[in-house]
């Protein structure tokens, strides 16, 4: 195969290009797993308690910045009843991490965190609970303590949720966290169950009426109108089409290099009655090639990116996903296509405005 | 009625004030071979890419078979249906084994990979390269590649085939066995054949000779 000896014929070219297409791929793959995974687990967070509506501070561009007062939320729940589910969450920046989650649930959820070891914390103490990773992370068992905010908690039990997000952190009765948090006398969040499911559109719409300061959403449509997310997704994906449009240069000046190399051979090749296309393909077959061993360079690197992330005291436990999963793969795939496709425009137009004398007089 | 009209053809390069071809005018009639010979920069190349329109001329025209080349469709149709060419210097795709390079007209024929193959070797064969197939240009000899170049230029069976100083960089017996296999072939398939070359007894083979200077003819034609 032509495409194979001419990407052969320069073996140390090729694989500058190929590592130049590996980057911008393995910063998209890594991109998307992150900020997909961040929603996605967050999702399951908000899903596990089966809530109807979520309610949150209007305004508040994520869950860690939406603010209720008790006030509101004692206001709501003689509206609504018993059904309303007050949380607390945020993040403690302590020396052995430097953003460590912390949940704040009331008594009634805390048997919902799947306990392994140990037992759930009593309200109105000073203890808490903590997931298997962090557990793991720091060699802890139940009954072990930890540094928190300052001072140090007993950990009671060690819990499994299945969520990376929710097991790299700790949860406490909801007083301890408002304290541990610095948030006495207020929230984060609210989740509301509603017996009569039809009954949910015209509550969402009376608790937006009557209370101005809150946001009352559908909590299927919660994820997705989370700001922050959507901002972060929109910063993350400027870097990854930045660090595209890189790999796109690298791999368009490589083969640039190769049809200025072979002009003559292009003369020939149109002199036996090649048309344009027939020469693109070619340079198609070896832009296609060198781009799917860089999706495959670019995948391997982006599990390293995301443990190396994962590893690092900087970003907090569990949150960065360590694997990649087949759809984010399979999109990778797409954009190398693509990558093939963009860095070959310019090398075609050069194609077909080839002269074929002029090809054949190039030395 | 002759098969290939080359009438009052001037060629001007853009950055040339002298014409390279200076209104050339001379007919062929089908399955002929001519030779055309002149001193170095006459403009043999000149007039031979223009008959395959691999370039196109200031003025004048070239009719094949009673039609303009320009109405056979566009350039790289009527090279892929009408022609085949042999460099000066056997120019070889360094990419390709001598069998692809063989091959490489009937890619742009639409024709199979299988045919394209057997094509190939049994041309190979015809110019005594069977063994050779697989071997990539630059692993031959001068010599070989020429002959896989002649092979390239008959493997469509075209009704013109154009040489230009085939035998130019090759020693004087090898470039006439080449030459002797390209007529035999031509005659075979009834081509008609315009040959470039410096090589006067080489010329001597040819059905006629077209002397060139400057860019005219100065034999009678
Ligand atoms: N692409 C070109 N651009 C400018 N001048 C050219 C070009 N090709 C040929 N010439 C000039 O045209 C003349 C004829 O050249 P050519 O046809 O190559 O002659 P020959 O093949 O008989 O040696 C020469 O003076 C040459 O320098
Ligand atoms: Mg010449």
């Amino acid at each position: 195969m032509i495409f194979i000896r001419n990407i052969l014929r320069h073996k140390l070219r090729s694989i500058m290009t190929i590592l130049g297409a590996a980057v911008g791929i393995a910063i998209y793959v890594a991109v998307v797993a992150i900020t997909n995974n961040l929603e996605k687990e967050t999702k399951q967070v908000i899903d596990d308690y089966n809530a109807d509506i979520t309610v949150q501070g209007k305004g508040a561009p994520s869950p860690l910045h939406s603010r209720i007062k008790s006030e509101d939320i004692d206001a709501l729940k003689a509206m609504l009843g018993n059904q309303v589910d007050p949380l607390v969450v945020g993040a403690l920046r302590e020396n052995w991490n430097s953003y460590v989650m912390l949940l704040g649930v009331p008594l009634s959820l805390l048997p919902r965190f799947g306990l392994l070891e140990g037992s759930a914390p009593l309200p109105g103490g000073r203890d808490v609970m903590i997931g298997t990773i962090l557990a793991q992370e720091l060699g802890l068992k139940a009954g072990g303590s930890i540094p928190l905010g300052g001072g140090s908690a007993i950990v009671t039990g060690i819990y499994s949720m299945g969520n990376r997000l929710v097991d790299g952190g700790v949860v406490a009765d909801i007083a301890e966290a408002q304290r541990l948090l610095g948030k006495e006398g207020q929230i984060n969040i609210a989740l509301v169950r509603i017996r009569n499911k039809g009954e949910v559109k015209n509550l969402i719409r009376d608790i937006n009426r009557r209370f101005p300061r809150l946001n009352a959403l559908p909590t299927a449509d919660f994820v997705g109108n989370i700001r922050l997310f959507r901002t972060i997704g929109t910063f993350t994906k400027s870097v990854a089409i930045i660090c595209f449009f890189g790999s796109c240069l690298v791999v368009t000046n490589t083969l640039l290099m190769a049809l200025s190399e072979r002009t003559r051979e292009v003369g020939i090749l149109m002199a036996v009655g090649w048309r344009p296309w027939l020469v693109i393909r070619m340079l198609l077959a070896e832009s296609v090639t060198l781009c799917l061993c860089g999706a495959v360079a670019g995948n391997g690197m982006a599990i390293l990116i995301l443990k190396f992330l994962n590893n690092s005291k900087a970003v907090g436990f569990g949150w960065i996903p360590v694997t990649i999963s087949p759809a984010t793969f399979l999109g990778s795939l797409g954009v190398t296509i693509l990558l093939a496709l963009i860095a070959l425009i310019w090398p075609a137009t050069i194609v077909y405005k080839l002269s074929p004398v002029e090809a054949l007089r190039h030395e | 009625m002759p098969f290939l009209i080359v009438d009052q053809l001037s060629k001007k390069y853009p950055n040339d004030n002298t014409n390279a071809l200076k209104g050339i005018s001379f007919s062929m009639l089908k399955g002929e071979i001519v030779a055309v010979v002149g001193p170095s920069g006459c403009g043999k190349s000149t007039l031979l890419n223009l008959i395959e329109y691999l370039d196109l001329p200031t003025s004048g025209k070239i009719l094949v078979n009673g039609k303009p080349v320009g109405d056979y469709g566009p350039a790289h149709t009527f090279r892929s249906k009408m022609v085949g060419f042999v460099f000066q210097y056997h120019h070889m795709v360094s990419g390709m084994t001598l069998a692809e390079n063989v091959a490489a007209p009937l890619i742009a024929q639409g024709v199979g990979k299988l045919e394209r193959r057997r094509r190939a070797l049994e041309h190979l064969e015809n110019v005594g390269l069977g063994h050779r197939a697989h071997f990539l240009p630059n692993l031959v000899s001068g010599g070989e590649r020429q002959r896989a170049a002649v092979a390239r230029a008959l493997i469509t069976s075209p009704s013109i085939i154009l040489a230009d100083e085939p035998t130019g960089n090759l020693d004087s017996s090898a470039g006439e066995a080449v030459f002797k296999l390209m007529l035999a072939q031509s005659r075979l398939n009834g081509s008609t054949v315009i040959i470039a070359t410096h090589n006067l007894a080489i010329a001597a083979m040819a059905d006629r000779i077209i002397q060139m200077r400057d860019g005219e003819l100065i034999s009678p034609v």
